[in-house]
């Protein structure tokens, strides 16, 4: 410190005018001091969205292109991971996995958060019977195991036309919101209980400004945190269904690579089961590091429990 | 006691009625809707055309009915203990899971012995070298485990085993009184790792919750008192860090059944989840709901057993 400060106040201003970028480059700076594993996580993260959205860009070949006369190929200049039983190169197929995974991934949660934090506050706000039923809903549907419902909801679906990328997403998103509804529900009604919540209402907020300025700020760690714990598992969730061959067909995703159809190649050519696997882990375990960091910072109360 | 357990049996089957409320919305209304009925799939490539042909069928399975009717006949029903039969082979759904639940719950057991041999000795070890090297290595491998999808560790091994040692699973699967030792021989690999997922958050439950013990003020007292470690670790540390044990099996056996359904589809055993995924194709209600009520079931009275095991350890819950 260069000069001590007079007041509080003051040291406050000083903070504030240091230009924005310093700011966040301090503390992006005492992120990777205070939690290396997370700041590492998060480099993963930001890797596979990279990856995600600039698939069409970064692959080498184009996503359907085919190779026969290199079909079942071991890694090689041309093919950094090999080729397989039809000759696509895994790489490319690799990175446009990381795009299906990770769309759907956050889509799921986007979409499951979104009708939890209305379900949640509705249910909360209602109280009385309201409350009661939702609850005892939620209680129902929780009863119903996540992958029950997936491949219940999938497997019937897969016979339609309907677009299964589509169907992923709504199916994940039914089968989370359940559970994060009955922790934002509770979230919500401890919140309101607080002493500056009933102060505020006492002095004629409305239920609106309460909500913007009391509620949302305070349960906005909360869903974050959440959220971010639930992508690696949406994640895990997508590949084990294109696994099962419940995903999208056509498209190329990390558990499709290793259904069923290429199993019997695995053994000519076993980086076609070992590179979809890294890939599922790694994002998966980047995912995980960056959400245990950022609960650590965003929600001491919840160190070091598990999910 | 007994009024707590009559509560949560009251609560318990309330959960379970309102599952078959959504089951039957879900399946019989919303699924019709969108998708089609059953008779729509039954005639899709044959009979096309054939209406008189498919309102006699719909008049055979009593769906032609009105919906709340239906919705009675199902609820009286199960009251009954029955499930309904296939609409495609005609055999009783309830006969049908009786032979498949056994090997499910064998599946599901290995893989939650598994996860508790595993997980509760290395969450208490982590605890007691917390932010020292074995704490360390554990936690990656919490990290790891539940990084690392169950699935592709059964490829892997089935890969290489088969590549290096010329191994591989029995194809045919064998009923434990058939032939016990091939039984075993077929279920203990993907038992074994149904149990790999959970074990990682089974650790790390376990280990906050050793921690949080041996910072209770009867521990510190325990040695105050110059009791030897090892008494106070395993005459009130451990005693009381393993009582929440009941609550993570609780927690983990969603996880635990989805493994169970995931390997009987990778390994062909003719489990629930294989049941419930080869009727999905065709629509067959009866055994979709058949086998989501009995995974409800299940469920529910997991949670039942967690609670009230909970309330007895623990009276104030009783109380409150």
């Amino acid at each position: 410190m260069a000069q001590a400060a007079d007041s509080y106040a003051e040291l406050v201003l000083r903070q504030k005018a240091r230009p924005l970028w310093v700011r966040v480059l301090t503390a992006s700076g005492t992120f990777v001091y205070r939690k290396p594993m997370g700041a590492f996580g998060s480099l993963l993260v930001i890797f596979f969205i990279t990856l995600a959205i600039f698939a069409p860009m970064i692959s080498p070949y184009e996503v359907g292109r085919i190779d026969l006369r290199n079909s079942l190929a071991g890694p090689s200049a041309d093919y950094w991971l090999g080729t397989d039983d039809v000759g696509h190169d895994v790489l490319t197929r690799l990175i446009w996995g990381a795009r299906l995974s990770v769309s759907i991934g956050f889509g799921a949660v986007l979409a499951s958060t979104i009708v939890a934090t209305m379900l949640g506050v509705f249910s909360a706000y209602s109280g009385g019977w309201v409350d009661m039923a939702i609850g005892r809903f939620i209680d129902a549907w929780i009863a119903l195991p996540d992958l029950i419902i997936l491949i219940t909801i999938l497997g019937i679906v897969r016979r339609t036309e309907v677009n299964l990328t589509w169907a992923m997403v709504v199916a994940l998103a039914l089968s989370r919101y359940a559970g994060v509804t009955r922790i934002y529900r509770s979230a919500v009604i401890e919140l309101r209980n607080r002493p500056y919540v009933e102060a505020a209402e006492a002095s004629g907020a409305n239920m609106v400004r309460v909500m913007r300025s009391h509620i949302f700020p305070n349960v906005l760690p909360l869903i974050i945190v959440t959220s971010t714990t639930a992508v690696p598992l949406a994640i895990l969730a997508e590949a084990s269904l294109s696994f099962l061959g419940f995903g999208p067909a056509g498209e190329p995703s990390w558990g499709q690579m290793l259904s069923v159809d290429g199993r019997e190649f695995f053994r000519k050519q076993p980086m076609l089961a070992l590179a979809p696997g890294a890939a599922i882990g790694l994002s998966v375990f980047g995912f995980n590091m960056f959400g245990d960091a950022l609960r650590d910072i965003l929600d001491p109360r919840l160190r070091g429990e598990g999910r | 006691m007994g009024k707590y357990i009559l509560r949560r049996l009251l609560l318990g089957l309330v959960t379970i009625w309102l599952v078959t409320v959504i089951l039957f919305t879900g399946l019989r209304i919303v699924v019709p809707a969108v998708v089609g009925d059953v008779v729509d799939i039954m005639i899709d490539e044959s009979a096309k055309d054939d209406t008189e042909l498919a309102d006699r069928l719909r008049a055979e399975f009593g769906l032609n009915k009105a919906i709340h009717k239906q919705y009675f006949d199902w609820i009286g029903q199960l009251l009954r203990g029955d499930l309904g039969e296939s609409l495609f082979n005609g055999r009783p759904v309830s006969k049908e899971i009786q032979d498949r639940l056994p090997v499910s719950l064998e599946l599901g057991l290995i893989g939650l012995g598994a996860t508790i041999i595993v997980a509760v000795p290395m969450g208490i070890v982590a605890a007691l070298k917390q932010d020292r090297w074995p704490d360390y290595l554990l936690r990656g491998y919490a990290v790891g485990s539940s990084s690392v999808p169950s699935f592709w560790i059964a490829i892997v091994i089935i890969t290489f085993a088969s590549l290096w040692w010329r191994w591989a699973p029995p194809l045919e699967f064998t009923y434990l009184h058939e032939n016990p030792i091939q039984h075993i021989k077929i279920m203990i690999l993907p038992g074994l790792i149904i149990g790999l997922t959970p074990s990682g958050s089974f650790l790390r439950i376990m280990r906050g919750q050793m921690l949080e013990v041996l910072r209770q003020d009867y521990v510190r007292t325990a040695r105050a008192k110059g009791l030897s470690e090892t008494t106070v670790l395993y005459r009130h540390a451990l005693r009381n860090g393993l009582i929440p044990i009941v609550t993570i099996i609780g927690l983990i056996l969603p996880n635990v059944i989805a493994g169970t359904v995931l390997f009987e589809i990778i390994f062909l055993l003719p489990g629930m989840g294989r049941y419930l995924v080869e009727s999905l194709r065709f629509l067959d209600y009866p055994v979709i709901q058949g086998t989501n009520i009995v995974f409800a079931l299940i469920i529910v009275a997991s949670n039942l057993m967690v609670d009230v095991s909970y309330a007895w350890i623990d009276p104030r819950i009783r109380y409150s």
